[in-house]
């Protein structure tokens, strides 16, 4: 299995197809950050769809290739708050003077928004780990190659990522 | 819950919720391909014509001939098997299950037995009816999801209880067979071990099938080998917690769907719960039902009782609202944020609702008590006048008002004929504020858009009496209309459509408006509000002094 940092370097070099890899690589990730931003699964729609265009057209400035997925993440948070800062400009009902603009698609289950934002604290490095192998359902040695990072140092990301969520649930489950 | 907590159940709860898109690898490939072509190597990118729909990307692909995609990988499986199933007019599902789907949780697991621990029966059929309208209708054991168009209702028999998800959008038939979805999503996801089982003959067809393992689950799909539509599938495993997982479906196609189906409604149950990307409005319904259980447990002492709200919670949308057995009224104290919520908000948004004897402009609050912080509702029988339960809220608080009699200054409303401007917009006397040469947009001074929306005629004399009031010294002058000019239909989702359609077709070609409602505020806007009334719509106004009662709040004196 190709390496992030490889298929970002064959994209440069002009193999654009080869950046389908990373996008059904990512996809979830994005669209799960997306519709965490938005509220809204139309919106998160469009959101992943400008992201991965403009993460194809703004490769060359990627300086460190192993962490496209990190760099992936920022650029769909940037576009989801554009997204939902478009849609709150939208004209406001006068029917009811608390009224505020509302999307029209379905959204995140209340438990699933709060994993998502338990995963936005977690380190870049952390995120992408976990949601390769719990969205994407990847093996280790899958995140390794992906990652370009040793199976051990995967290994280690992942508990320590998991063992923050779970630590995290607890104390909301707590509340 | 504690340290059992689940991480894996949690993210395949998300898998779920996400979804998958096979195609997007493709439509982003498209798109970047035109946008180099139409612009080579810009530096960054333009405004992307997003707005993804299945259909439409469908169409893109096969109107490009060889796609990117087949070009890029072998067309894979899942792919092949949705697009023969979008080419069907019914899928008719049966078989049965241990894992029952519910999109609404178990509020408490102990309730429901059957949940993961013996085989139930399932059906479902997918349909699209005459009115081109994509429909379903789910049974697992006890539960029941019917989805038209957008909107979901589900019904769990076992707990009694009815899920009401409105606003979502409309899922195409093929993207509503949420379950096989998930299976067909497992033939591509990477690690697992995959065997296939060959071909085999039933009947008059050839099934191709593939045996899928991983994490302990095994799942088996056999399709026909000509059309690809699936024909059985099936999963039998363990989940990481160890729980028996077992499903066995089979799928026939293009039978009408049974009357008994497509007729079918939810039956009333004892408890509802809402969702969806209405659920703003929807949390406040649900807050309002739960006020009324509330009160089947224990009645008002009373006619009216001021009840506040749990962890002073906040809702985005709220509004006077009878509880759905119509024995009480639900007016909300405070608004959607902190700054909304005092106790002149109150009396602007709830008391002075514009009615007879209930303009603004007759109310006088000492400036100590307006920013009283309310996190209340107040709930009364529907009899009770208005009069009475505001007596109760302010003595809730430990206030009270009492009328006395003032003067109040009326602008009586009337319209010149002649000078009538009877159709089109008109807009506010100023745009926008100029300082030192430079716009200065969003701001808001007399005779600026304050609403950021049209308004009628109504809505504009609304607004003067409501700005020229905020004072609260109950001597303010209001409008009286008596210009006899229409007013439009009140807005009816059903007969207009959508709200811009509304304006565009009924308010705007027959009956005065604005583009905005001009900020009218204090005395020196008076001026300006009558050159506008009459240069735009041919108003005029005369002004007379009529005796009044004023309602003063004050402390409650002993």
């Amino acid at each position: 299995m190709q390496s992030d940092a490889e298929i970002v370097r064959q994209v440069r070099n002009g193999n654009r197809q080869a950046y389908g890899v990373l996008i059904e690589r990512y996809q979830r990730l994005v669209q799960a950050t997306a519709m965490r931003f938005t509220g809204d699964r139309h919106a998160a729609e469009d959101v992943s769809q400008e992201t991965f265009i403009f993460g194809l057209r703004q490769l060359g400035s990627l300086r460190t290739p192993a962490k496209f997925g990190g760099w992936l993440l920022a650029i769909t948070r940037r576009t989801a708050a554009r997204s939902k800062t478009r849609r709150l400009r939208a004209p406001v009902s006068i029917g009811d003077p608390d009224a505020l603009p509302a999307g029209d698609g379905e959204a995140l289950s209340a438990q699933s928004q709060e994993l998502m934002e338990l995963m936005d604290r977690l380190p870049q490095h952390e995120q992408a780990v976990v949601a390769l192998r719990y969205l994407n359902g990847h093996s280790v040695q899958e995140i390794a190659d992906m990652t370009g990072r040793p199976v051990g140092t995967v290994t280690k990301q992942l508990s320590r990522g998991c063992q923050r969520l779970r630590n995290w649930l607890d104390k909301e489950d707590a509340r | 819950m504690n340290r059992q907590i689940d991480i894996e159940e949690r993210f395949a709860q998300l898998a779920r919720e996400v979804g998958s898109r096979p195609e997007l690898a493709q439509i982003v490939l498209q798109q970047a391909d035109e946008l180099f072509r139409a612009q080579p190597a810009p530096r960054l990118l333009g405004r992307v014509p997003v707005g993804w729909r299945w259909a439409s990307a469908c169409a893109a692909a096969s109107l490009i001939g060889v796609s990117i995609w087949l070009f890029w990988t072998p067309r894979p499986l899942s792919a092949q098997i949705l697009t023969a199933l979008a080419r069907v007019e019914t899928v008719h599902v049966t078989g049965s299950t241990n894992r029952i789907v519910r999109k609404w949780p178990l509020e408490d697991p102990a309730g429901a037995r059957a949940d993961g621990t013996e085989l139930v029966p399932l059906e479902a059929w997918y349909w699209t009816d005459g009115h081109g309208v994509a429909r379903s209708y789910e049974r697992q054991g006890p539960v029941t999801l019917t989805r038209t168009g957008g909107e979901q209702r589900e019904y769990q028999k076992d707990v009694d209880l009815l899920y009401v998800r409105q606003g979502g959008y409309s899922k195409d038939r093929v993207q509503q067979i949420s379950r096989l979805a998930e299976y067909l999503e497992a033939l591509e996801r990477p690690g697992m071990i995959k065997r296939n089982l060959g071909t085999r003959k039933e009947g008059d067809s050839v099934l191709a099938g593939l045996e899928l393992r991983h994490r302990g689950r095994v799942q088996t799909v056999w399709w026909n080998a000509e059309t690809f539509l699936p024909v059985r599938m099936s999963e039998l495993g363990t989940t990481g917690e160890g729980k028996t997982v077992e499903s066995h479906l089979a799928f026939t196609y293009n039978q009408p769907v049974p009357a008994q189906v497509a007729s079918y409604q939810a039956p009333k149950a004892r408890q509802v719960r809402y969702g969806g990307s209405d659920k703003a409005s929807l949390a406040w319904r649900q807050h309002v039902e739960e006020i009324e259980r509330r009160l089947a447990e224990q009645p008002l002492a009373g006619r009216v009782e001021v009840l506040p709200r749990k962890n002073g919670r906040l809702f985005s949308i709220s509004w006077t609202l009878a509880t759905p057995d119509g024995k009480y009224v639900v007016t909300p104290l405070c608004g959607r944020a902190e700054d909304l919520s005092t106790l002149a908000d109150f009396i602007r948004l709830r008391v002075a609702t514009g009615g007879p004897g209930r303009y603004l402009a007759s109310w006088r609050v000492p400036e100590e008590l307006r920013e009283l912080t309310l996190r209340h509702d107040v709930v009364y029988e529907a009899t009770v006048p208005w009069q009475e339960w505001i007596q109760v809220v302010l003595g809730h608080f430990g206030l009270e008002y009492v009328d006395v009699a003032g003067t109040q200054t009326v602008w009586v409303a009337r319209h010149d004929e002649h000078s009538h401007k009877p159709t089109g917009p008109v807009s506010p006397p100023v745009p926008y504020i100029v300082e030192g040469g430079i716009e200065k947009r969003g701001y808001v001074k007399p005779g600026v858009g304050m609403r950021l929306a049209p308004v009628t005629l109504e809505t504009l004399f609304h607004d003067f009496n409501e700005r020229q009031a905020m004072d609260f010294d109950g001597d303010s002058i209001i409008i009286e209309d008596q210009t006899g000019l229409p007013r439009p239909p009140a807005f009816d989702k059903e007969v207009h459509g959508t709200w811009e359609d509304y304006w565009k077709n009924v308010v705007e070609p027959k009956y005065p408006m604005a583009t905005d409602s001009p900020y009218f505020r204090g005395p020196e806007s008076l001026d300006m509000a009558r050159k506008w009334y009459h240069d735009q719509f041919g108003i005029a106004f005369t002004e007379e002094t009529r005796p009044t009662t004023v309602h003063v709040v004050r402390r409650k004196q002993p």
